[in-house]
């Protein structure tokens, strides 16, 4: 009899421990998992990290500048919370895709800080680096997603209500490029309206400023001497987009090589350390049949009225003006860019003038009218004064392109 | 009727051995399959697989076994010999697929031992089968099979054949028994120990020469891991450094404070295991049934002290390797405990022990399913949360294969290189640019810990030594497993290197690149 109560005793006690081990189970907090040790992640928390975000929907160029030094603006479609940009150039190989992309790009490497932290957060970056001419440069975006996650004490090696940052893996990458490319001048000179005395009723005197190089060769400007106005013509012949005839006109410039200033005005800061202002007008011609040998005051082409632009710049006597945007000259509060009259596959002539210039001085002048400004010019080097020296439009081509065309080499 | 009743046992018999078979094969290949898996999901590691790899690799090319990844001699780091049998395994196919065969199956196949225990113990084929394969399901085998490759897993079914043999008074079968599992790991000399003494208590007087054999053994691993390191002491002596310097100090130490001793085995904490929930752990799952067969428990105590007493919390995590050495006295002491329980059962009338046998059986099999369930999860998420996906891994695996060649020096991070063990010169990232983890010293051990983290001290020490090509290539991922680094100092590293003229990216793939060092 006894040995019956024993073993009840003794099953009873089996029983209630397996009820004990069941309430383990079920009540108790749950012990976290084994992580594996020194092989193993250690003490990270195994929250899940977020879902990587969808890849920006656009990258684009915003600027090219060369001056004060080259630089390139990009901008992107906002789709994360932290951004890494890289930069390649098209591969020399010839080595095809193996997918068949159809851009090979090569040393791919991210510009911007790449670790969590230090990931940029704004949609813009701008890159400084001595980018080549005539050949793309690839620019490509990935976006990363934050997600800050309070854990529950349930994750191994969390503490309850510690709060831990997750970055998602990066987007597919955004690809697009560019390719800057210098235009040079086709045809380039000065006019003036200086009168012609010797006759009578007094004429222009129709100079023909050709090739001369006085003091730069390009001039503009306006003086209570005979000369009265000088207005400066520049032809560009556009070529087709040196890459892919589609692409588009990311940005453009117009860049002058200032050599001097001649004037009797406040214009010149008396320190000579400080930058001279140049403050010109940018006009369209009407025709572009005028060359640089007969080009003179009364055969130019007519211009544009109003002025497409009114630049606002400064610069020292001997370095580059760099035209790129300015105001509507009729309305300042508006701006206008220069790469919005840059053309592919076209012919423009650009007419440069003082500010104070307008088309009605076109028109020959009342001999009685007393012009009272003082002498104001302002010189630009020409081809003929020196070759490198010589105007010439910065233009940045390209498009965005589908990631799955983009193929990377290293 | 007799012949008649032969035949039926026969049969039995026949049809348990093929259910014990087939549960075996089942269990052993979901463990292989996961194995696998991990392998080339990328999320092994380099000091779970990487380095017996290496030094397989190095052993099947007829080399010494010196193993780059973590600068030890391969048996300088642990005494295991029975690597030696994968040696013309990997000459005929250099693949790891081997040791997750041996792993997996050594596994399945402690379920062969326990089945015999069974059976002796409980007298039924049903019984036996149903302990023997459901043992299998206890939450600690699912991190310790999913984490990659460990000798020490190995011996488990060699110290459970051993028992049997204490059991069934099988002398011979007991010595190579014991031979197998020594042959594992210098450690397996503590359980080598502890069931000789068993065996004596039981009245096997053979089980002395086994005590004297086992500290033969440890005499002869621990000379030759102290040889091959060039260390004066085997340096993982310092994991227990707290309780004195030398074997016999410790021994003496740990003697001398019962109480610190007993309170440090209860309470024993893991790097996750919160406080007093190791012992809990091991012993839940069986419904606690295993302390009713407390006579094994007690000669497994010694094992149980080796595990909780040492400096590496590690150690106490459910399913490291380490609880191989504990586990096994549990699944014993549980058909020990059964074997009770069903002569208390014997004592009752047939309808009340039917009752009884019914219920316990039952409650039994759910408190182990449920944790099986639980941690058998939760355990395969966190042994495959840094996997790629498929076709990302597959892309990294052609990269690996397609740009870094055959026999060139190369330094990655713990889950890339795997992949790329078999080589001369494969080192473990930061090394060799930053020297850690490297060699038999105290410093490698707190690093292998996490207690200390291996940084970036001066910038341009590193650029000289990144500089001096010490590697042809490099392999790394931004967001991948960064050990033994902090993460900021690991994503430093990855920028300095990235943007370095030394080295070039030849591969891209999202994260993940590729580097070879420029010509000088």
């Amino acid at each position: 009899m006894w040995q019956r109560y024993s073993a009840r005793i003794g099953l009873v006690v089996v029983l209630l421990s397996m009820m004990v081990a069941l309430g383990i189970f079920l009540f108790a907090q749950e012990p976290p998992p084994s992580e594996g040790g020194y092989g193993g992640m250690g003490q990270q928390c195994i929250c899940k990290p977020p879902d990587p975000p969808p890849p920006p929907a656009w990258i684009k160029i915003n600027q090219v500048r060369l001056i004060p030094q080259k630089k390139i603006y990009i901008e992107w479609e906002p789709s994360g919370d932290a951004y890494v940009i890289y930069r390649g150039l098209l591969a020399d190989s010839t080595r095809p895709c193996s997918h068949g992309a159809l851009y090979p790009v090569s040393h791919l490497t991210p510009i911007t800080p790449t670790s969590p932290d230090q990931r940029i957060t704004t949609t813009t970056f701008v890159d400084s680096f001595d980018f080549p001419y005539d050949r793309p440069v690839f620019y490509s975006v990935q976006a990363f997603k934050k997600s800050i996650i309070t854990c529950e004490g349930r994750q191994p090696s969390c503490q309850i209500g510690q709060v831990k940052v997750f970055w998602s893996e990066g987007s597919p990458l955004t690809f697009c490029y560019v390719v800057i490319d210098k235009v040079p001048v086709t045809d380039h000179s000065s006019v003036d309206s200086r009168l012609d005395f010797r006759k009578n009723p007094v004429t222009f005197r129709n100079y023909r400023f050709g090739y001369s190089t006085y003091r730069g060769g390009l001039f503009v400007g306006f003086a209570d001497d005979p000369s009265r106005i000088a207005r400066i013509y520049l032809k560009f012949l556009f070529p087709s987009p040196p890459f892919e005839p589609d692409d588009q006109i990311w940005d453009a410039s117009l860049l002058l090589f200032y050599t001097e200033s001649h004037e009797s005005s406040i214009d010149i800061p008396p320190d000579p350390t400080q930058p001279h202002p140049i403050n010109l007008k940018v006009y369209l011609a009407s025709s572009n049949d005028w060359g640089q040998r007969s080009i003179h005051w009364s055969n130019k082409p007519s211009i544009s009225d109003p002025a497409f632009l009114f630049f606002e710049g400064s610069a020292y006597p001997g370095s580059w003006v760099e035209i790129h945007d300015g105001k509507n000259p009729e309305n300042f509060t508006e701006n206008r860019h220069f790469k919005d009259i840059v053309a592919n596959n076209m012919t423009v002539t650009y007419v440069l003038t003082m500010p104070d210039d307008n088309p009605n001085y076109c028109l020959l002048p009342d001999p009685t009218e007393k012009i009272t400004m003082q002498k104001r010019w302002k010189y630009f080097a020409k081809r003929e004064f020196k070759e490198r020296w010589a105007p010439f439009v910065l233009r940045s081509t390209g498009k965005q392109v589908p990631t799955e065309q983009v193929c990377t080499q290293h | 009727m007799a012949g008649l009743e032969r035949g039926q046992r026969e049969r039995v018999e026949r049809l348990s051995s093929l259910i014990l078979i087939c549960g075996i094969f089942l269990f052993s290949s979901f463990f292989l399959f996961v194995s696998l898996f991990r392998f080339h999901r990328l999320t092994a590691y380099a000091y779970d697989l990487g380095i017996f790899m290496q030094g397989v690799w190095l052993m099947a090319q007829g080399e010494s076994p010196f193993v780059t990844l973590r600068g030890l001699h391969l048996f300088a780091d642990h005494f295991s010999p029975i690597l030696l049998l994968f040696v013309p395994l990997y000459r005929l196919y250099p693949y790891p697929f081997w040791f997750f065969l041996f792993q997996s199956f050594s596994f399945g196949l402690c379920a062969l031992p326990l089945y015999r225990l069974s059976l002796r113990w409980l007298s039924s084929h049903s019984f036996a089968l149903f302990f023997s394969l459901s043992s299998l399901l206890h939450p600690v085998f699912f991190s310790m099979l999913f984490f990659d490759f460990h000798p020490l897993v190995l011996s488990l079914p060699f110290l459970l054949w051993a028992i049997l043999a204490i059991e069934e008074c099988k002398t011979g079968q007991f010595f190579a028994a014991i031979l197998f599992a020594l042959s594992c790991r210098e450690d397996v000399v503590l359980p080598v120990l502890c069931i000789s003494l068993w065996g004596l208590f039981r009245g096997r007087g053979w089980c002395f020469f086994a005590l004297v054999f086992a500290a033969i053994w440890f005499w002869l691993a621990t000379t030759v891991m102290k040889e091959l390191s060039g260390a004066k002491e085997v340096f993982y002596l310092a994991l227990y450094e707290r309780w004195g310097k030398t074997p016999f100090e410790i021994l003496t130490s740990i003697f001398s404070h019962p109480f610190v001793v007993v309170k440090e085995m209860v309470m024993a904490k893991g790097i996750t295991i919160p406080p007093g929930f190791y012992l809990l752990l091991l012993l839940a799952p069986f419904g606690f049934v295993p302390i009713i067969g407390f006579e094994f428990l007690v000669f497994g105590l010694p094992c149980f002290a080796f595990v909780t007493l040492g400096d590496r919390p590690a150690m106490r995590e459910l399913g490291f390797q380490h609880s191989a050495l504990v586990i096994f006295w549990v699944m014993v002491a549980n058909l020990n405990s059964w074997r009770k329980v069903m002569g208390w059962v014997k004592g009752l009338s047939e309808k009340e022990g039917r009752w009884w046998q019914t219920t316990l059986l039952a409650l039994w099999i759910i408190c182990l399913f449920c944790f099986a369930v639980r941690y058998g999860k939760s355990s395969f998420s966190v042994f495959t949360r840094d996997k790629l996906e498929k076709a990302e891994a597959k892309i990294v695996w052609q990269l690996l294969m397609e740009k870094v060649p055959e026999g060139v020096s190369v330094s990655a991070t713990t889950t890339f290189a795997v992949p790329l063990a078999h080589r001369r010169k494969v080192y473990l990232f930061p090394n060799p640019f930053i020297r850690c983890l490297w060699g038999a010293s105290k410093e490698a051990l707190r690093q292998m810990d996490g207690k200390e983290k291996v940084k970036i001290r001066d910038e341009g020490e590193l650029m000289e030594r990144i500089r001096e090509r010490l590697v042809l290539f490099v392999v790394v991922k931004r967001r991948t497993n960064w050990w033994p680094m902090e993460r900021t100092d690991y994503d430093r590293f990855l920028d300095i290197l990235l943007a370095n003229p030394y080295y070039e990216i030849v591969a891209n793939f999202k994260d993940f690149y590729i580097l070879r060092a420029k010509w000088r």
